[in-house]
């Protein structure tokens, strides 16, 4: 209960400061925009600078990376897809789920890899995830906190600590 | 096999279906001046949310069936479709139209093997389950077979990966049944990053290839009795005899994962375009290389694979292995061939071939392509033209991110008795009818 509420807490205040950081830049861009207009641009350059700079407010520093993005689109996004909703019948989404909820199980799947006949979200999957203990403690465990930070999961992270314990 | 009490009954039901035939056959020819059934089926305004080539138009025969693979559509036009996972207690569902409009209303579940591989031949219906060939036979003008169930084949290798067995029939006597191989590229450790190809690659013994076997003996096993008719198949989904050319096709589905597994040696672009998913002749004896060599469609040649010392030029071993006789464009997964005998269609596509593909996964982070059935016409036996796409709109969307973006996904084709061709899909088991005019 306490977890989830502070979790909860903590993703109003992220996406506070986005919309608020979002917004301020558009007011920036605006105003930039308008002031450069005695420069003969026409209407089509105005519409670009200002996707520009929308672009550069969505992308700026405001926004930071997860670790485990990297690590995912490298390692996972071939068989789990970028959206991660895997592939029907072949691989099985990392949406929420009995692994992904499970720290321990989702580290165990990751390090060791999973074969044989399991039932995700009602579907039964019958495949082969090749181990991945060759990635270093810290990759497993920003790539498993990036995937339970996705997908439509919202769950803590987990450490270079619990990877190591589980090897 | 004469001998057994089941056969004497099996020969007093077929004496009486052979008569029946012939009172079938004089009624044909009686009322062959009737309705033209093409007068009576109206298409779907929407076609069935398919985009065809002018002239064509669908309906929806049936939907939400399960998990539909191959399908097959006897001379009353009743169809047959196996399912990848049970439905209502039955591997197999039978369709049938009792009021002609080209729908079927009447929907039955059979059967207590599931699997991807149909084939009707003689007054049987075989099914290719993940490990072992059955066969059920027909009763005249009955839906539903006899569940007295025969084993052609039994104890094929059980697959996690490819495990649909395919099946065909040639005009002798035999039944060639694909076994897919277990594996992406034999690699030591499967699917891991730089862990080197074993050599030989022992999978091929019993995988990786297509078996002979014969159509009618019961019990075979595939080391004793079967033979390995061609190696060197990843996996061949769509498979299919050529009545006109007596020749056997197949279509493969191609390694995956070059950029993953080796990425100094490939990007996420190569990936996406390399290998070919290859169209082969097969004959008896060829062997296309798998897992050693791959299909590289710019360089229009089997190139080595980097799992056996390759690099994306190096030939090698490759030099003598067989070609495909057309490369489609990488991880379309061809998951059914049909060469189209009929009449309905113009006279371009007769002989030509069909094929379903189910469209791909492992294009990412590309966009994912090849949700739709392409045709490809030929002359003699091989193609006389570039391949085309002939029946697209399945994936409901204009761009497929990932797979389960798409509603329907095309798996098995199937003529029917009017030459009307019939295609499912395995998302959500819809079945469409193509006409023409
Ligand atoms: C070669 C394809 C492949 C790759 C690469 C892969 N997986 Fe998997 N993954 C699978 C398959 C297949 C299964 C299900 C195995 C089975 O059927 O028993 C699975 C299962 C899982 C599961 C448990 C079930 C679920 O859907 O939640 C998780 C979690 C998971 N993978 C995460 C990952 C992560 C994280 C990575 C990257 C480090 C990764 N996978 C890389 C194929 C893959």
């Amino acid at each position: 209960m306490f977890q989830d509420r502070k979790s909860e807490v903590s993703i109003f205040n992220k996406e506070f400061v986005r919309v608020f950081i979002i917004s301020l830049s558009f007011i920036v861009a605006l105003v930039g925009s308008s002031c450069t207009q005695s420069s003969s641009s026409t209407s089509d350059q105005q519409t670009e600078k200002f996707q520009q700079s929308m672009e550069s407010a969505d992308s700026g520093p405001v926004e930071q990376v997860h670790p485990g993005k990297s690590v995912y689109e490298k390692y996972c996004l071939t068989c789990h897809q970028a959206d991660g909703s895997g592939v029907p019948g072949m691989y099985p989404p990392v949406g929420p789920n009995e692994w992904t909820k499970d720290q321990a199980k989702i580290i165990q799947v990751v390090l060791n890899g999973q074969s044989g006949e399991i039932e995700v979200n009602g579907e039964v999957y019958n495949n082969l995830m090749p181990p991945h203990n060759f990635l270093s403690d810290k990759e497993v465990a920003d790539v498993v906190s990036y995937v339970r930070a996705n997908f439509g999961n919202e769950l803590p992270p987990v450490t270079e600590e619990d990877v190591a314990a589980a090897r | 096999m004469v001998d057994s009490p089941l056969s004497r009954r099996h020969f007093k039901e077929s004496i009486m279906r052979f008569s029946a035939f012939w009172f079938f056959l004089v009624g044909l020819m009686a009322c062959n001046q009737g309705v033209h059934k093409l007068d009576v089926i109206q298409p779907d305004a929407d076609n069935g949310g398919l985009i065809l080539p002018d002239g064509f138009s669908a309906l929806v025969v049936a939907d939400t069936l399960g998990h539909a693979r191959h399908i097959q559509v006897n001379r009353q036009g009743d169809i047959y479709i196996s399912l990848n996972r049970p439905k209502n207690g039955g591997g197999i569902v039978c369709l049938r139209d009792t009021t002609n409009d080209g729908r079927a209303d009447l929907i039955k579940y059979f059967g207590e093997h599931h699997g991807t591989g149909i084939a009707l031949k003689d007054d049987y219906l075989y099914l290719g389950a993940d490990t072992l060939v059955v066969r059920y036979p027909m009763i005249y003008s009955q839906l539903l077979p006899h569940d007295a169930e025969e084993i052609i084949v039994q104890g094929l290798p059980h697959n996690s990966q490819h495990a649909a067995k395919p099946l065909t029939f040639d005009q002798d006597g035999n039944l060639y049944v694909t076994v897919g191989a277990p594996s992406n590229a034999c690699m030591e450790q499967s699917r891991t990053k730089g862990s080197p190809g074993m050599d030989p690659c022992p999978l091929l013994e019993r995988h990786g290839g297509i078996w002979q076997f014969k159509a009618d003996q019961l019990n075979q096993n595939q080391v004793l009795d079967g033979e390995r008719f061609a190696t060197g198949i990843r996996h061949a989904v769509a498979i299919d005899w050529n009545t006109t050319e007596s020749t056997l096709f197949a279509v493969q589905h191609g390694r995956d994962q070059l950029s993953q597994l080796f990425p100094d040696l490939y990007d996420a672009k190569q990936n996406a375009e390399l290998p070919a998913e290859e169209f082969l002749l097969v004959e008896e004896g060829s062997d296309f290389g798998w897992p050693y060599c791959y299909y590289d469609p710019m360089q229009q040649a089997k190139v080595l694979a980097p799992e056996y010392g390759g690099d994306g030029h190096t030939l090698g071993r490759c030099e003598d292995k067989d070609d495909p006789i057309m490369a489609f464009p990488a991880h379309l997964a061809p998951n059914d061939l049909l060469f189209y005998t009929g009449d309905m269609f113009p006279e371009r596509y007769k002989n030509g071939a069909f094929i379903a593909f189910h469209g791909s996964w492992n294009r990412a982070p590309e966009v994912q392509e090849g949700y739709f059935v392409a045709f490809v016409s030929f002359k003699g036996k091989l193609p006389s033209g570039d391949w085309e796409v002939f029946a697209d709109g399945f994936a409901g969307v204009d761009v497929v991110n990932s797979p389960r973006d798409a509603a329907y996904r095309p798996c098995g084709l199937a003529q029917g008795p009017d030459g009307s061709l019939f295609v499912t899909d395995d998302v959500q088991g819809r079945v469409w009818r193509i006409m023409y005019e």
